[in-house]
């Protein structure tokens, strides 16, 4: 059996999804709860620029990546070089 | 000055104390997660030659990759939503009123209070080595109307909070007192 790399992909981009989700629910917590105020604001920015920039560096190597290659499924992985 | 949002503001209410729970409780949560983010960094050191191998194929590095990116992007989440947790969780004296205002988890927010001239009992604890070490503790605050009672988990200095509260609602039984012996005069 052969897969793509691909699915690993979109895997990965499900749990960035995810990820996104549960940032929106505690961004959204801070500034419903912990009001909308100047240092409430800035713990968003900082939250949001070092998420940003993981996300940057890891697309970096990622967009690299030729996601259409193929590997051997048989009976466990085949690591093609 | 203490600015902070209530929700049905009394008037000439004023903020006299704005708790959080001490800042060493947050640090040592967010101290947890800096390691679980450094734990990778030390196995890479330790396991290089392993590492080497995995990152040499491109599905190995492929995985390395995405599970490295992903381990940190939650890392991050989970330090955030810690911060949030000790942001939100607040007790709050005005000179009216207790507010207690807990945060448990991200979708559960008990909201109490309770005024100041039912509050017939407070206590401070300080209890164990940090706490003892850094002056936090909580404080118990036995109210006439309620069972369980009004408890400011690890606040800061909590010997001064409670005489802080104590003092507020002598002030307040006070005034409550002369504000009905005036109503029985013009009655």
């Amino acid at each position: 059996m052969e897969i793509t790399l691909e699915i690993f992909y979109y895997a990965y981009l499900v749990m960035v999804g995810i990820s996104f989700l549960f940032s929106f629910v505690v961004v959204w917590h801070l500034l419903r709860f912990g009001h909308f105020n100047i240092s409430s604001i800035v713990f968003v920015c900082a939250y949001l620029v070092v998420a940003i920039s993981i996300l940057g560096f890891s697309w970096q190597i990622i967009s690299k990546i030729n996601w259409n290659e193929p590997i051997q499924i048989t009976g466990g992985f085949q690591l093609n070089k | 000055m203490l600015n902070f949002y209530i929700s049905h503001k009394e008037p000439n209410e004023k903020i006299i104390m704005l708790l959080r729970r001490h800042w060493t409780i947050m640090l040592f949560k967010i101290l947890f997660f800096g390691l679980a983010a450094i734990l990778p960094i030390i196995f890479y050191f330790l396991a290089n030659n392993f590492i080497q191998t995995i990152i040499s194929h491109n599905f190995g590095n492929v995985l390395f990759v995405l599970i490295t990116s992903l381990y940190y992007l939650y890392i991050w989440l989970f330090i955030f939503a810690v911060f949030v947790d000790y942001y939100l969780d607040v007790w709050i004296v005005t000179n009216h009123r207790i507010l207690n205002i807990e945060q448990k988890g991200l979708f559960h927010r008990v909201i109490s209070e309770q005024k100041l001239y039912r509050i017939q009992d407070v206590t401070s604890e300080l209890k164990g080595i940090l706490p003892t070490l850094f002056n936090y503790g909580t404080v118990h605050i036995q109210t006439a109307a309620e069972k369980s009672r009004f408890i400011f988990k690890q606040v800061p200095d909590p010997r001064h909070v409670s005489k802080k509260v104590i003092m507020m609602s002598e002030q307040s039984k006070k005034f409550k007192r002369i504000m009905e012996e005036k109503e029985e005069i013009t009655t």
